[in-house]
């Protein structure tokens, strides 16, 4: 430090003795005291400042902690761990879902062009029942033709003929019936085909990306998941350096009453020494070798409240950075600060919830197809009705054609022709009912494809509803954790921002060591010009006793100081001990 | 119910350390300013353990412990000794005086929450 004026002192002229010397030193002596006085009584208020807030940084220090580490224990917790296991499940069932159902869309758009393929098929026997009733129609007018002729003999086969007649004109409207009901199915199963293909492609590709998404995602969860069982260890050592800094602190806080202790000797001694100078008790001598030992103890004082209150701003800083570096890197370990405006966890409910609309989408279409098939059912039993009307008029077709051969018969030989057109009207009425056995062997194919669809789409709704409920639990509970860590990390930045506030607030009107330090740079310095005057006098005989002033000290500090200027030798900074062997320490003994 | 411990020092610095590390640690503390302090607090407060520094004004250390023992309701509580003083003389002159521990300043806070888990059992 650079010397200051000394204003007390004047330069003594050579030979000048030390009664002409006294007044001055006494002054000089005097003054320090004073100001030793003053300051060894005046700093513990800003120590005690810094005291009463120790409790609450040291409370929201260990906060800090607590949060961090239940942010950490959540994310690596079971809940996470359960859910992620689940997740990955379900990922697994979903991809295995998907897969089947590009395959049951694949089966499914062929089994319903299967079905198209045999309502074409039906057309074929249809198109004989218009042979049948043109040819029944001739066959009919002939007979009227043939009836006319006989006269009274061919009586009742003109009734026979308007009966053929009606009855062709009924098959005709049947199988018209039919081709319009079967031409509308084809219609709706195109339909259907269309919607089924078109959906089964959408909900495919939509529900492959998420699942790719969601398995680099659980990827993320799982590092992210290893990283904070990992940093468990991380934060429990930041929680022990905190206390171990907060231990510093309170260590260094009894710096105050150590350095009080020592300034109030050395105050007494120099009270001594300048009533010694005054009465004459004290020579040149005297005054060197005192001074030098005060000023050595007072150098201490003054090293040692330096480095104390260097030690509790510098550990409060430290325990303010350390713990908002934990908040920070907490938050990130959690995969929430550098996301803005969202969290990891959010992303994957959001993902989740896009998945559930698919599957239930997926659900929808297989309703739809569940319904198709319901409809085809109907329709495909609405045909066999009209197919079954058609049997029963060839039935009747073929008696009437039997008794007109009987009645043929009873007519003789006049009645030869209409015998042979009651025949070939049987054997029409015989083709009409091989036709209706066709179209109702095609029917019967329709409707056992139709059942097995509609078997496949229908167990295939049950299974997305399954999943669908898994997936809700497991946003569910992924929702439910990411609540809780946007909670913990809001408290924990701002009981970070808090703590760093106040750490700064108190570090920052934390100066009395620089007041100290000053007060006993001055001291220091006006000694050594009473040293300088001194030893000019009396250079030094070394025969001073300074056995008085041992018996003031009450640490093993001061003595150290006070032997190793006895000795001529440097202080050695020796722990003070109290012996014991105990694990409690040097400083420790329990008797 | 937690146990009371009294801190007699005439630093307000230094009891404030002591207290807040034995409130850390969930015990009661009662403050003295000195051993005259203490002696009249004694009177009146039932304590589980006294923590008292060695030189203090209007009665030091030694003459608390003495005071303190004479008390029917001290007789048998750990008192220990928080000082800047480390010499044996002095710790000897304390430990005949009743003393049941001898700690020097500074010290570290397990430290003192040891010695006081140690002697409260």
């Amino acid at each position: 430090m650079t010397a200051a004026v000394n204003e007390d002192f004047v330069t003594t002229p050579p030979g000048q003795d030390v009664a002409g010397l006294a007044a001055q030193w006494a002054q000089v002596l005097a003054g320090v005291v004073e100001e030793l006085g003053v300051i060894s009584r005046s700093t513990e208020d800003e120590f005690l400042a810094i005291g009463s807030r120790l409790q609450d940084i040291y409370q929201e220090g260990t906060g800090i902690s607590s949060l961090a580490t239940g942010v950490v224990e959540e994310v690596a917790g079971g809940k996470v761990t359960t859910s992620m296991a689940e997740l990955g499940r379900a990922l697994d069932e979903m991809e295995r879902y998907v897969n089947r159902a590009g395959e049951e869309i694949g089966a499914s758009s062929d089994t319903l062009r299967e079905i198209l393929t045999l309502l074409e098929q039906v057309a074929t026997p249809l198109s004989g029942f218009k042979k049948v009733n043109k040819v029944l129609r001739m066959l009919g007018i002939s007979t009227k033709i043939e009836s006319a002729r006989l006269g009274q003999s061919a009586a009742g086969f003109d009734t026979l003929a308007s009966d053929v007649g009606h009855l062709s004109v009924q098959v005709n409207e049947r199988a018209a019936d039919i081709i319009r009901r079967k031409d509308d199915l084809s219609m709706a199963i195109g339909e259907t085909l269309k919607g089924v293909l078109s959906s089964g492609a959408h909900q495919h590709d939509r529900v492959l990306a998420i699942v790719k998404k969601t398995r680099q995602r659980l990827e993320t969860l799982t590092e992210i998941n290893s990283r904070c069982s990992n940093s468990v260890a991380g934060v429990s050592a930041i929680s022990e350096e905190v206390s171990r800094g907060i231990g510093e602190v309170v260590m260094s806080m009894q710096a105050h009453d150590i350095v009080r202790q020592q300034i109030e000797h050395v105050e007494e001694a120099l009270g001594d020494l300048r009533s010694g100078v005054q009465s004459g008790l004290a020579g040149a001598d005297d005054a060197a070798c005192i001074c030098e030992l005060q000023s050595a103890q007072l150098k201490h004082a003054s090293s040692s409240l330096d480095q104390a209150a260097n030690t509790i701003i510098g550990t409060l800083k430290e325990i303010a950075r350390k713990q908002g570096t934990l908040s920070a890197e907490i938050s990130g370990l959690a995969g929430v600060a550098d996301q803005a405006g969202g969290s990891f966890f959010k992303g994957m409910a959001g993902d989740m919830a896009v998945v559930n609309e698919s599957l239930l989408e997926s659900a929808q279409a297989k309703r739809s197809l569940c319904d198709a098939m319901t409809s085809v059912a109907d329709t495909i039993q609405e045909i066999a009705s009209f197919v079954g009307d058609i049997e029963t008029i060839g039935e009747e077709i073929k008696l009437i054609a039997l008794n007109a051969q009987i009645k043929s018969a009873y007519t003789g030989d006049e009645g030869a022709a209409l015998g042979v057109l009651a025949e070939a009207i049987q054997r029409l009425s015989l083709d009409a009912i091989n036709h209706t056995g066709a179209v109702s062997e095609v029917l019967q194919s329709i409707i056992s494809v139709t059942e097995r669809l509609s078997r496949e789409a229908c167990g295939l709704d049950m299974e997305v509803e399954g999943m669908v409920t898994t997936l809700n639990t497991l946003v569910g509970v992924l929702s439910g954790v990411n609540e809780t860590l946007r909670g913990s990390l809001a408290g924990m930045d701002s009981q970070a921002a808090l703590l760093c506030d106040e750490i700064e607030q108190v570090t920052s009107g934390f100066t009395v060591h620089h007041k100290v330090t000053q007060v006993l740079d001055r001291a220091v310095q006006k000694l050594g010009e009473v040293i300088r005057e001194a030893r000019r006098i009396a250079p030094g005989t070394g025969q001073v006793s300074l056995e008085a002033l041992a018996e003031r000290y009450t640490m093993q500090s001061e003595r150290h100081i006070h032997q190793s200027l006895v000795d001529k030798a440097p202080a050695t900074s020796e722990p003070a001990s109290a012996g014991g062997d105990d694990g409690l320490g040097d400083n420790v003994e329990l008797f | 119910m937690a146990k009371v411990i009294m801190t007699a020092d005439d630093s307000a610095s230094v009891r404030q350390m002591v207290s807040f590390t034995l409130k850390q640690g969930g015990y009661e503390v009662v403050e003295a300013v000195d051993g005259k302090d203490a002696l009249q607090k004694l009177s009146t407060t039932k304590v589980d353990m006294l923590i008292t520094d060695l030189n203090m004004p209007n009665l030091d250390g030694i003459g608390l412990i003495k005071g303190a023992r004479g008390l029917a309701s001290c007789k048998f509580i750990p008192i220990v000794m928080l000082t800047t003083e480390s010499q044996d003389s002095r710790k000897q002159e304390g430990k005949a005086a009743g003393a049941t521990g001898w700690i020097v300043k500074p010290f570290k806070p397990e430290q003192l929450m040891a010695v006081v888990k140690k002697v409260l059992g």
